[in-house]
């Protein structure tokens, strides 16, 4: 498969939380997202490359054309790894980290002696209170991302408090 | 693996089949310890070499990542353990067989041990199976073991030697316990008391928590001579525990290349609640038990000595009725029973009650001196009705001459 303009895109959206796992001093796992539904874990680090809890883990989306109000991004997901993420039931929390990033590229990164700038900024959603869609008939569904929760090293270590396991309800 | 690659479906499918109660009941029976979770499940938490290690057991297998706990806690039990995931959940599916893995650790290319260390390392399995086996069934420890019973030849002959295995050098002990675990009117001493025959007593259950009891007290007696600068009075003191010149001995085999380490899987229908189930023999441990076996096999102190058995040939010297006696028995030792065959010189009064033992297949004490690895100086010859299978000779004495 040929690497093109989304791919850059994209790797560099991964990029972007990498950095921001590795000043935090969290070990970001990159996880097959059609096998996992996530495309990361973020763990503490252990002993002997073993990983301690918490732990969280994230679908990670970059976007270049960001529409919203003043409150939240309304980004666009796909049914499917909406339902990923949707809902209650998981042991370990799961959220959506949406990256703005520019469309142009030569602008992701800026360097100087004294600082790295990464364009733009990164954002974070749980969903765990959304009911997961039927993609059957929905394919799409949009995301509301609070503007407020920006995607920083403290938010990130927050992020990895423990909070008590939902249960998914059982039909 | 650092977090940076995650799982397959296959690894998840694999994971998804293991119940979090059954790695939980094993990492109990391996030494973690578990509490509750704000969060729900369970944390799991273990040390090894210094190093400390947590696994989460998930809450219930209803929840939607319940795949990807399970393989996150197989993950880390695979660093812990150092072998496959492949591995753990084979002894987790294994109902009925306990099973020692003795893992070499060599120098040298991966899956590969030098010729001769490798048939010694066997050697040295197949002793440590014997050794344990009869010291589960003895009646009063034993610091040396001499001639095993037929019937625990027959025992070790039925266990089973799994291939070895790559990733360092790998060979396993299968014992099928499934006879054990089935419930008995009577437990191993009621079956001893009531005289019942060794083939009864040697269960595979008993013996392979007998090696387990017996390596835990070398290891720990070994640490506590290197500790004190060396002496066997360490290994001396756990005789009770398992701890032999046997035992020392096929752990000196074990250890003839480099450092090995023994893994203990239970059979998951009942597992034992023993804690730890590694034992790590590393070089200077390995060194420390290879000393206790050459001080421990020396055989008999000089000094007062009491000895329990049978006479197995007798020799009369010159006119006056005294001659030499072969006992074959036990030599009382403070620390233990040492198996011996020894010369004993014996007046004509003690020469004459040998005699009689011998016609009579009788079990007889002699209390005497050691000079220069010999008896003599014997103050009294007792002939003891019962054999020494029955009860070793604590009653029922007989007669003196």
């Amino acid at each position: 498969m040929a690497y093109g303009p989304y791919n850059h895109q994209g790797y560099f959206g991964e990029c972007f939380v990498r950095v921001l796992a590795g000043a935090a001093g969290l070990i970001a796992g990159q996880q097959d997202i059609d096998v996992t539904g996530v495309d990361f874990s973020f763990d503490l680090p252990g002993n002997r490359g073993t990983t301690r809890y918490p732990k969280i883990e994230a679908q990670v989306k970059s976007w270049t054309n960001p529409r919203g109000d003043a409150d939240a991004w309304h980004y666009p997901m796909r049914a499917r790894n909406f339902n990923d993420l949707a809902g209650s039931g998981f042991q370990v929390s799961r959220y959506l980290f949406l990256v703005l990033v520019p469309a142009d590229q030569t602008l992701f990164a800026e360097v100087d002696t004294e600082m790295l700038r990464l364009r733009h900024c990164g954002y974070w959603v749980s969903l765990a209170d959304r009911q997961p869609l039927d993609f059957e008939s929905q394919q799409t569904t949009t995301v509301y991302v609070p503007r407020r929760n920006v995607l920083t090293v403290s938010a990130l270590r927050e992020l990895l408090r423990p909070v008590p396991v939902q249960r998914a309800a059982t039909s | 693996m650092n977090g940076q690659s995650g799982p397959r479906s296959e690894d998840l499918r694999i994971a998804a089949n293991v119940g979090p109660e059954t790695l939980g009941r094993y990492l109990a029976t391996v030494g973690w310890r578990a509490s509750d979770l704000p969060s729900g499940g369970k944390l799991w938490i273990t040390e090894d070499g210094g190093d400390e290690f947590e696994v989460v057991l998930p809450a219930g297998r209803e929840l939607r990542d319940f795949p990807m706990r399970m393989f996150d806690a197989l993950n880390t039990l695979s660093v812990v353990e150092d072998r496959s995931i492949d591995s753990i959940v084979a002894d987790l599916s294994n109902q009925d067989t306990d099973t020692m893995t003795f893992r070499l650790l060599p120098d040298g290319p991966p899956g590969t041990v030098p010729l001769f260390d490798g048939v010694t390392a066997v050697e040295g399995v197949r002793e440590l199976v014997l050794a344990t086996a009869y010291a589960s069934v003895v009646p009063r420890p034993l610091i040396l073991q001499g001639r095993r019973p037929s019937e625990v030849l027959d025992f070790a002959r039925q266990v089973r030697l799994g291939a070895p295995q790559s990733g360092s050098w790998i060979v396993s002990v299968q014992m099928d316990v499934s006879s054990s675990l089935q419930p008995n009117l009577f437990d191993e001493d009621e079956l001893a008391s009531l005289g019942a025959p060794l083939s009864l007593r040697l269960s595979p259950r008993r013996v392979s928590l007998q090696m387990h009891q017996t390596l835990r007290a070398t290891l720990a007696a070994a640490g506590e001579s290197l500790r004190v600068n060396g002496g066997l009075e360490s290994f001396e003191r756990r005789v009770n525990e398992g701890v032999s010149a046997n035992v020392c001995g096929a752990l000196a085999q074990l250890g003839r290349g480099s450092a090995f380490e023994v893994r203990f899987a239970w059979a998951q229908r009942q597992p034992p609640n023993v804690g730890s189930g590694r034992f790590r023999f590393d070089a200077r441990i390995v060194g420390a038990v290879r000393q206790a076996y050459e001080g421990l096999r020396i055989g008999l102190p000089e000094g007062r000595i009491e000895l329990v058995g049978s006479i197995s040939k007798l020799s009369r010297e010159g006119q006056k009725g005294g001659g030499t006696a072969t006992l074959e028995g036990a030599a009382r030792l403070k620390q233990g029973d040492a198996e011996v065959r020894v010369d004993v010189r014996l007046a004509p009064q003690w020469y004459n009650a040998a005699v009689d033992a011998h016609r009579n297949e009788q079990v007889v004490r002699i209390v005497g001196s050691v000079y220069r690895g010999r008896v003599d100086s014997v103050q009294s010859v007792e002939v003891l009705h019962r054999s020494l299978d029955d009860n070793d000779g604590r009653t029922g004495t007989g007669r003196r001459p």
